[in-house]
């Protein structure tokens, strides 16, 4: 039986409540995709901050909020740098220091949404030499230089060797890091000198990375540090993903339990619109049954219904949504909306995409039983009977 | 014997009130026979069509079909008969209003199996024994109450079947048309040796009928 061209003469034929029950669910898909995408950036963006610092301790004030390797507010004295390097099983120490920019126009004219990074410059090297990143040019090698995040440097039209202005002080760009981290492609590296002399950081640093020595306990030494310094936390990797798990729990729960909340009222309404669907083709079924169609094809005939208002409410809300994801991440960070476009499916990655036509399908198919149940009920005799 | 019902009784309930719409009724109709059941509205006609085509069960008693006792057929069986053996043509012809003229009529065929060419094939062959093949690709809200059921007629015949119930075929239609279209019927089933009940309140209609019956209040005289 040609089911799906059934369906569509019926949508035809009842076009406004199709088009209101669509609309229904692409508003719902919509709505999903675009928190579900913005969820997903944000946590993304919070593992990532955890990629430089892997099996190391972050050392930081006491009173600052830490997520993952970066440190919110807050500095310690410059001169805790020596003090760690005394401690047993400290292999290494990096200062560094974080000054994160998020409202357009407060630090840089030319960098809305911006992380700036200093630390020494002979550390930039070991720092940034892990799986994934590139740089095109060169590492800074002297004070005036600075590494450029690859989307920061794609809005502005930046390559290696051009200048760039940041509070007033003029930077030499010695080359473009490209690579999958998010918070990277956001960033501009430089010296820790520069940075503390452009942000007025004299003497100050956000905090200090600690890699223990290869046969040390990483807990152990972090329990030292605490234990000797004044006024700081040292945080393993453990620690770090501790700390951010209640956060990351909690927005999963409110994306799980919006999805659900949407999925039950979409599965509603098309359950509804459906019942009202099989109640006007009562008829048509009943005739069906006479002539001898099987249960299955009234169930198919049902279910196609359902699966196509259903797909094509999934399909328009993926792109919608999409693009709402993409307008919400480009007005709260003030990064031109096209960056984003350009790396959409990053936002809307291929796992949502099929999260969310399964779970449309799936909600599809399950509001597709009240009025499959309802059409196989009908009274064929009763039906032809009665006078339309 | 083609049909036969032996102490056919329907009673159906209503509220605490018990109504015998077919009080033993005993027929036998031979093959190739036009019968016609004459009788006013609520004698029965429908409830009588809708037992001998297995669309309904009876309270009491038994419908042949066949030599088959199909008191005795699962509900998956009497669909089989009711797709391959019966045709039904209906007073208000039914047609499914989203489907053309020629998918109405490829429908049973779709439903017993046929390949795709084959029905349409058929469909068209049908279409043009009752004078529609130019109206095929037109939907039932296109075509006149004439048309529309000459392709009821056309989709009854549609499986081949042995049997063809039409109830009140006519009682939608004005006189001359009513006419055409029993004519048409009356030389359908005897160019195909089809045996055919007619249900209906029209003495005309009742005219071209081998055998006619009278029903009243569920009895059949």
């Amino acid at each position: 039986m040609r089911f799906i061209a059934m369906c569509f003469r019926n949508f035809k034929r009842r076009r406004l409540r199709t088009i209101l029950c669509l609309s229904g669910c692409t508003l719902a898909v919509t709505f999903l995709v675009g928190v579900g995408a913005s969820i997903l950036r944000a946590t993304t963006i919070i593992w990532d901050m955890n990629m430089l610092f892997e099996n190391e301790i972050v050392v930081v004030s006491r009173d600052v909020l830490v997520i993952q390797g970066f440190p919110i507010g807050g500095t310690i004295p410059q001169t805790i740098v020596d003090e760690l390097g005394g401690i047993e099983g400290v292999k290494e120490v990096i200062p560094m220091i974080f000054v994160i920019e998020l409202r357009d126009g407060k630090i840089s004219r030319i960098f809305p949404a911006n992380i700036t990074i200093g630390l020494p410059l002979e550390k930039i090297p070991s720092t940034f030499s892990f799986t994934g990143i590139g740089v095109e040019g060169n590492l800074p090698r002297e004070r005036k230089e600075v590494l450029v995040g690859g989307s920061i440097a794609d809005q502005y039209g930046l390559s290696a060797g051009d200048v760039i202005s940041l509070k007033g002080e003029n930077l030499t760009i010695s080359g473009i890091l490209r690579g999958p981290s998010m918070i990277l492609s956001r960033s501009i590296i430089m010296s820790l000198k520069t940075c503390q002399e452009i942000y007025k950081y004299s003497g100050q640093i956000s905090m200090v990375v600690v890699e223990p020595e290869a046969a040390a306990d990483v807990k152990k030494v972090a329990c030292e540090i605490e234990s000797k310094i004044n006024f700081v936390m040292a945080l393993t990797e453990n620690e770090r993903n501790e700390l951010t798990k209640p956060v990351l729990d909690e927005l999963n729960f409110w994306n799980n339990g919006l999805r659900l909340l949407l999925l039950s009222i979409s599965a509603m309404l098309i359950a509804v619109v459906e019942v009202m669907n099989v109640s006007e083709s009562r008829r048509d079924i009943a005739t069906l049954v006479a002539i001898g169609a099987p249960k299955v094809a009234i169930l198919k005939m049902v279910i196609a219904e359902v699966a196509l208002i259903g797909l094509s409410g999934g399909f328009l809300g993926l792109i919608f949504g999409g693009l709402a994801a993409v307008s919400l991440a480009s007005s709260y960070t003030h990064i031109p909306i096209q960056m984003f476009i350009q790396s959409f499916f990053q936002l809307v990655t291929p796992q949502l995409t099929i999260e969310v036509l399964v779970l449309t399908l799936t909600t599809c198919c399950l509001s597709a039983v009240i009025p499959a149940m309802f059409a196989l009920r009908i009274n064929v005799n009763e039906t032809l009977r009665a006078e339309y | 014997m083609i049909v036969e019902t032996r102490n056919l009784t329907k009673i159906y309930h209503v509220g605490s009130s018990a109504i015998t719409a077919i009080n033993d009724v005993n027929l036998k109709i031979e093959k190739g026979t036009i019968i016609s059941i004459v009788g006013p509205s609520g004698a029965g006609k429908t409830t009588l069509l809708n037992l001998i085509g297995l669309i309904d069960k009876p309270t009491f008693g038994k419908v042949f079909l066949g030599g088959i006792d199909t008191s005795l057929l699962g509900e998956n069986e009497r669909r089989k008969i009711r797709l391959t053996r019966i045709g039904f043509i209906f007073q208000t012809f039914n047609l499914l209003p989203h489907l053309t003229a020629i998918e109405n009529v490829e429908l049973p065929m779709a439903l017993a199996g046929f390949t795709q060419r084959k029905q349409k094939e058929r469909a068209l062959q049908l279409l043009s024994l009752v004078g529609l093949d130019k109206r095929a690709n037109h939907f039932p809200k296109q075509l006149s109450v004439g048309e529309m059921q000459r392709v009821a007629i056309a989709r009854a015949l549609a499986n081949n079947p042995s049997l063809i119930l039409a109830d009140e075929p006519t009682g939608e239609l004005d006189s001359k048309t009513g006419m055409e279209i029993i004519r048409l019927l009356h030389d359908l089933c005897r160019e195909e040796n089809i045996t055919m009940i007619v249900a209906t309140h029209d003495e005309k209609t009742a005219k071209i009928s081998d055998v006619v019956y009278q029903m009243l209040d569920g009895k059949l005289k």
